[in-house]
């Protein structure tokens, strides 16, 4: 600090030297405030303008509002000066960031997906699922796989040095009028860039993209071949173009070294190109794969008509278990019954002695003799109302068709709990057996024990 | 002509490069000639234009379709390094050169070194064009013939304009193209 000469002069020194530690003489002191006022203020001043500034500077939320403007505009104008540099800086954080972030967003996507899919059912969905199993991808990939369109348009095969167009295949979809046209100009572009960006033969122009078409290009010897394609090519299509390409260049080196123009004896390479123009088409199954198939419906049918079958069977148990029956019923005749009764009867036994005589040989040979044993005599009721005539003694078991009306007189064959079996005459002989509740069945006496059946079912 | 197409014809592609001087009239020729699809743009950007003309042609008693691929190359010197590329392949040469120019007649045999170094067995013709302008012509026929004697190679006086000589021209390469393919 420079002090003026006549404030050395002037100021009184102590034994400390230090000439303001004088309170000896307030007359001093006066002369101070008159000679140095205007300082003392502005160091006043200057000390109250520190304090602003440093709590203003300790108190963040004040100094982000006092420099957020400036340095906004700070910030632009840089950018507008200096707009690479500020990307070259940027790229290696934001490209980082954003590339997390696509990855992440595409996971969370393809997640969302995965769940949609496992929530819901439709055939399109058991479709993917099946592809899904056999391709080893999860569903939601192939769901997003075909989400992203991938159609071959064209497959062009061009003869390296002429730019001839030695085979072309194409599609509903193809966007080139003139494909000789586009053979030629595609192998000038291809002249051109190599000339000018240099590489080797088997190098040069790899891929074309406008849009969402790209021509790209697999090059061989003698000719390079052109596939357009709309969308994303799936991974290993480029790998497919080079042995397609290396395969027709094995099979037709020399027509394709010494070509003169007519491509009639590269008609074959059809068989070649054609798998890369179904490439994005559902997929054919291979063998494998159709074995699978056919064994797995071969399987389920099967297993329909072995169910069809046991649902008959079980039909048909349930049906002979409990018939719903009409029978014919002969009229009670008295029925002859064997009984085996020994008799003595005389056989005549022929010789063929010169003199032949008769005689008689009693045997003990049993024979039938019929004889009539007793019948029980039938018991029957009258019904108490009409009445549904079932073929089992349950209200489970199906009706026969029949009611039996009130006062009818039916025959009761067989007693179980409740139920009671019985027998109702219809015309011509024929009659229909069921069972209806024994409360409906009004009887005068007790019901013959031969009748009761207490445990096993009919 | 190309309606006229028989059943079973051979079809036969070649590639075609037309050379010339810058102006000398070759894109005119192309156009008279030809189906184009491309705009002459792409002379200027890529030095090359690509086009194509289909013709019936007779030859020993066989009906050929011709499928001539025709590379307009850009005659200015920009594209001299790169046109030996565009050239390669090229069974049939069209030398263009303008009668009202004589240098440019002078100035072919540096395209035939490039011709001769790329593809030396391409069928070559010549078409002495703009014909139409008969006063202002400073070439006479006599230093054109005596130029292609010494190549033995024909030539026609053609017109873009009037379209004279110009699809006789064509035919009469074609024709040689195919003496050389049978």
């Amino acid at each position: 600090m420079i002090v003026p000469e006549e404030d050395q002069s002037s100021a009184p020194i102590d034994q400390a030297g230090d000439p303001q530690d004088s309170p000896a003489d307030p007359s001093l002191e006066d002369l101070r405030q008159i000679l140095f006022h205007r300082q003392i203020e502005k160091i006043e001043g200057l000390e109250a303008n520190l304090d602003r500034l440093e709590h203003q500077v300790n108190d963040e939320e004040n100094l982000v509002k006092m420099i957020a403007p400036v340095l906004g505009e700070a910030i632009r104008l840089r950018i507008l000066e200096a707009r690479d540099e500020i990307i070259d800086a940027l790229y290696p954080v934001i490209g980082k960031v954003v590339q997390r972030a696509v990855r992440e967003a595409v996971s969370d996507l393809a997640r969302s997906l995965d769940a949609q899919v496992r929530r819901s059912f439709n055939f399109r969905l058991a479709w993917y699922r099946l592809r899904a199993r056999f391709s080893g991808a999860s569903d939601a990939q192939i769901r997003l796989r075909e989400l992203l369109p991938f159609v071959v348009t064209d497959v062009l095969l061009i003869h390296h040095e002429t730019g001839l167009l030695l085979y072309h295949l194409t599609s509903d979809y193809s966007v080139t009028s003139d494909i000789d046209l586009f053979s030629g100009m595609l192998t000038a572009i291809r002249d051109f860039s190599q000339d000018t960006l240099g590489g080797d033969d088997e190098g040069g122009l790899g891929e074309i993209t406008y849009s969402d078409q790209h021509i790209m290009i697999e090059t061989g010897r003698y000719s390079y071949l052109a596939v357009i394609v709309n969308g994303i090519p799936p991974p290993g299509f480029l790998e497919e173009m080079r042995e397609a390409i290396n395969e027709i260049e094995s099979a037709h080196a020399e027509e394709l070294r010494n070509y003169q123009g007519d491509a009639q004896s590269l008609a074959p390479v059809e068989d070649t190109l054609r798998p890369l123009m179904e490439t994005g088409l559902p997929q054919k199954l291979n063998s494998s794969q159709k074995r699978f198939l056919v064994g797995a419906v071969g399987g389920l049918t099967v297993l329909l008509v072995t169910c069809v079958l046991f649902t008959y069977w079980v039909w048909l148990l349930g049906r002979q278990a409990s018939p719903p029956v009409v029978v014919v019923v002969p009229p009670t005749p008295t029925v002859p019954t064997a009984t085996l009764i020994p008799t003595l009867t005389a056989t005549p036994t022929p010789t063929s002695s010169p003199t032949p005589t008769q005689t008689m040989t009693p045997s003990s040979t049993p024979t039938r003799l019929p004889s009539s044993t007793p019948t029980i005599a039938p018991f029957f009721g009258i019904t108490l109302g009409n009445v549904w005539l079932l073929t089992g003694p349950s209200l489970d078991s199906p009706r026969t068709g029949v009611i039996l009306p009130l006062g009818e007189r039916v025959e009761l064959l067989a007693q179980y709990g409740k139920w009671v079996q019985v027998r109702q005459a219809l015309a011509d002989q024929f009659s229909i057996v069921g069972w209806i509740p024994a409360r409906w069945l009004g009887i005068s006496t007790s019901i013959p024990a031969h009748l009761i059946t207490p445990t096993a079912l009919p | 002509m190309p309606d006229n197409k028989v059943e079973n014809n051979a079809t036969i592609n070649k590639k075609v490069c037309l050379l010339g001087d810058f102006g000398v009239g070759k894109t005119s020729l192309v156009r008279r000639f030809v189906y184009e699809r491309f705009e002459d743009k792409y002379l200027s950007t890529i030095g090359v234009k690509v086009s194509r003309k289909t013709m019936l042609l007779s030859y020993q008693d066989k009906l050929i379709d011709l499928s001539i691929i025709l590379w307009d190359l850009a005659g200015s010197e920009e594209f001299n390094q790169i046109r030996a590329s565009y050239l390669r392949g090229a069974a049939g040469i069209m030398l263009v050169c303008d009668l009202t120019r004589p240098e440019t007649l002078h100035h072919l045999p540096s395209y035939l070194d490039d011709m001769r170094r790329v593809c030396p067995a391409a069928d070559i013709i010549l078409a002495a064009n703009k014909a139409d302008l008969k006063d202002e012509q400073r070439l006479s026929t006599s230093e054109i013939e005596a130029y292609v004697s010494g190549l033995h190679i024909p030539y026609y006086l053609t017109s873009a304009k009037s379209g004279d000589g110009v699809e006789a021209i064509f035919r009469q390469l074609g024709h040689l193209m195919m003496t050389h393919q049978l």
